[in-house]
């Protein structure tokens, strides 16, 4: 089964908000499979990913926050990031 | 012949003045749900901060200053007012010379000339008031603008942590939820692990 782990963060303090989803698709899955899921579900989280306030990476997985997220080397992760402003 | 007399004027003048100061900005909310659905939210999570709802905007008082947030827009308006009474009065005998009409026109023109002095010198005090009271409302807006800002922006954070657990739910089954917090960045994370249907 699928899974993704979102996680958002944010500081009071300076205003930063920040959103990271990391997919991890079923293990029979295709990369193109992955890809194309991964992006449908950044899509349906942070729906106005056009907006020019926006700033979206896909970069490397990294380090869970939560004790439950799947380890970082994991090829199957690629987590993307919303940081408005 | 010119005559003096002795006139007794009366004058009372009293006015209010008033000093505003505000700032307005965009609480831009991250838009995960609908835009009426994170308003109902904002609504709510204004409500729980105390905020009253006056003609569909939620009223705060944030440092002692009055906010006013439209849910529906997300337009934030922090406003300060401050106002006072002026007055100047004069009530005294005053001789006028060299008068060569009745007493009657005499106190007329010393009650006239009383009234032009006591307005030129309300004008004065009016102005060195409205100066004070200018400065006034900017600094209390100054002192109160990072508290109104942090308070927002903890509120809107409340609002998008609500809209991203109410998305995640509609997405799949969460099977786990974690927060926490980096003591050294400030830095407020939630955390949802979220089972995908096929």
């Amino acid at each position: 089964m699928a899974r993704a782990t979102i996680t958002y963060t944010h500081n009071p303090q300076t205003g930063k908000r920040e959103w990271h989803i990391d997919y991890q698709s079923a293990a029979d899955a295709t990369m193109h499979e992955h890809e194309s899921k991964h992006r449908a579900l950044v899509r349906e989280l942070v729906g106005a990913l056009d907006s020019p306030d926006l700033e979206v990476d896909r970069g490397q997985a990294r380090q869970p926050r939560a004790p439950a997220a799947a380890q970082p080397e994991d090829p199957q992760r690629h987590p993307a990031q919303r940081k408005p402003q | 012949m010119s005559k003096s007399y002795r006139c007794r004027v009366k004058v009372d003048l009293k006015e209010r003045v008033a000093a505003r100061d505000a700032v307005e900005y965009e609480l831009d909310l991250g838009r995960i749900l609908g835009k009426k659905e994170e308003a109902a939210l904002l609504r709510q999570k204004l409500r729980a901060a105390g905020g009253v709802e006056q003609d569909g905007k939620i009223a705060l008082e944030i440092g002692g200053v009055r906010v006013e947030v439209d849910p529906d827009t997300g337009q934030v308006r922090a406003e300060v007012e401050a106002g006072r009474a002026v007055e100047h009065a004069i009530d005294e005998e005053r001789q006028v010379y060299n008068v060569r009409d009745s007493a009657e026109q005499a106190h007329r023109s010393a009650q006239a000339a009383a009234e032009q002095q006591a307005r030129s010198a309300l004008e004065a005090k009016k102005a060195a008031v409205q100066n004070e009271l200018d400065g006034q409302v900017r600094g209390r807006l100054g002192r109160a603008a990072p508290q109104i800002v942090r308070r927002l922006r903890e509120v809107r954070a409340q609002v998008e942590k609500a809209a991203m657990e109410r998305k995640a739910a509609r997405l799949g089954t969460v099977v786990a939820r974690h927060e926490s917090e980096d003591k050294a960045t400030g830095d407020r994370s939630l955390t949802l692990e979220v089972e995908l249907p096929d």
